[in-house]
Order: C-alpha cells, then sequence, then structure tokens
C-alpha cells in the first residue's frame, strides 16, 4: 500500500515501514491488525492508481469481519503468496480469501481428528493419511 | 511374495504418506500402488537378511530427497548395495607372475608388429 507523506509528498510504501519491528508497535498494528493486512490490501491496487483512504478502510473492515486475526493473517499471507506468483488483475472483492479459510479451517479439522488418540483402525472420523495407512498395514498382513 | 518385502514396502510408504506429499495416492488406491512396489522391487531383491536393510536405507534416504510422491526406481537407485562376500587373499605363485609377464610381453611385441 502506498502512502504519500503530508509534509514532503515523497510516496512510500507502508510494507517498508512494518518491517521495522519497533514502528510496528509503535504505530499499533501488530496488536489490532493482521501484519499482511497491507500487502493484502495492495491487490486491490490498479498499477495505474494508488489505493484510496476510504477504499482501504472499507476493504480492512470487511476482512476484519471475515475472522480472527491470527486465522486472518496465515490466510492472508497465503492469499497475497497465490495472487502474486498468479499475476492478473486486481481483486475485487474477498471470494479468494473467503475460499483460503474455509480451506485452512478444514485442515485444522482434519488435523485435530488425527491427533485424537484412537482415531486408527477405519473408525468413523479418520484423517485420511490414517485410512491409507490402516489399508497398508492390512495388505502387509496379507 | 515374500513376507518381509511387504513390511519393508509398508513401512517406507507410510512414511512417505506421513509427508503428506504432492500426488501422493488416496487411501482406497494405496493398497494397489503397493502391490506396483512389491512388482517393481521383488525381482530385484531375494534374501531377507541382504536386502531387507537395502530397502530401508532406501526409503530412508528418499524421505529428504522428495516433494512429490516418487517411483519405484527412485527408491531403487538410492538403495545400496549388497555388502561384498570376505574374498580370500589372491597369490600369484612365482611361476604364474613369470607367465604372465611373458604372456604380456608377446602381447606388447603383437601390437608393436616385431
Amino acid at each position: 500500500m502506498i502512502l504519500h507523506c503530508p509534509c514532503c509528498h515523497a510516496q512510500f510504501s507502508v510494507e517498508a515501514i512494518i518491517q521495522d519491528e519497533a514502528a510496528r508497535e509503535l504505530i499499533g498494528f501488530k496488536s489490532v491488525i493482521p501484519t499482511a493486512l497491507w500487502s493484502y490490501l495492495s491487490l486491490f491496487r490498479s498499477e495505474k492508481r494508488a489505493l484510496s483512504w476510504e477504499r482501504a478502510l472499507k476493504l480492512a473492515k470487511e476482512v476484519l469481519e471475515l475472522a480472527d486475526t491470527p486465522s486472518l493473517d496465515g490466510a492472508m499471507s497465503e492469499t497475497i503468496e497465490a495472487l502474486r506468483s498468479k499475476g492478473g488483475p486486481p481483486l475485487k472483492n474477498h471470494n479468494y480469501l473467503k475460499r483460503v479459510l474455509e480451506s485452512r479451517s478444514g485442515m485444522v479439522e482434519t488435523q485435530n481428528v488425527a491427533s485424537l488418540p484412537a482415531s486408527r483402525g477405519g473408525v468413523k472420523g479418520t484423517s485420511r493419511t490414517d485410512a491409507a495407512m490402516t489399508n497398508l498395514e492390512e495388505w502387509a498382513r496379507g | 511374495m515374500a513376507d518381509w518385502l511387504r513390511v519393508e514396502i509398508m513401512n517406507g510408504l507410510m512414511g512417505l504418506l506421513a509427508l503428506r506429499l504432492e500426488n501422493a495416492p488416496a487411501a482406497d488406491t494405496i493398497t494397489k500402488t503397493a502391490d506396483i512396489w512389491e512388482k517393481a522391487l521383488g525381482p530385484r531383491v531375494s534374501v531377507e537378511q541382504l536386502d531387507a536393510p537395502r530397502i530401508a536405507a532406501g526409503f530412508q534416504r528418499i524421505f529428504s530427497l522428495v516433494r512429490k510422491w516418487p517411483a519405484p526406481i527412485q527408491v531403487i537407485e538410492l538403495m545400496p548395495p549388497r555388502p561384498r562376500l570376505k574374498e580370500l587373499p589372491h597369490i600369484l605363485t612365482a611361476e604364474q607372475r613369470a607367465e604372465n609377464k611373458k604372456r604380456l610381453q608377446e602381447l606388447s611385441r603383437t601390437i608393436s608388429g616385431d
């Protein structure tokens, strides 16, 4: 996200500011807003125009309503990585982020099921990896 | 096919499954995959005491080398060779040495056309 300095009118990236841990804490981003939000908002910026503060604020409010801060941070990082490597036009909505949040919550559920002590043995609710291992055990026994 | 081979393949494939690699087979097809591994490895191994540790070592090596589900040949290529049998010391008698030397000289003359 590009900022304009009201004093010297220079343009600079907000990501450059929050690289510094102390600056991040000073501004108060770390505890209130997910760190990845700034990079995520940059996905909405067109190549020719800077993102307006009004639009950025609206988008940020929408994002913060989607999930809690830790979940959002991870999901936004994944979204940024995926979309930057893909390229393409600026985002228009949060649909991609919503899909990532859904898939990540699905993975957490799977991991929780896999960590249950009695999850092996083809019991309902086992992970796919666990089920595959059980099938392999049966195969080895003949 | 030998039971020990199936156990080694099971141990190896379980390790690969635990890595959650890309292109890993699904739970309902893993036994078909194991069948193919058994067919691929079977002709190359025969003695449990010699070959079971080699298969385990092959899998052990591949765990840190792959991001995608490997083919059997990748494990086969990483299997160490069988341990060499102890060889008897090869001692030539003086007569054998002289005979060999003479033959080499003859060959050398033949090549040079003398």
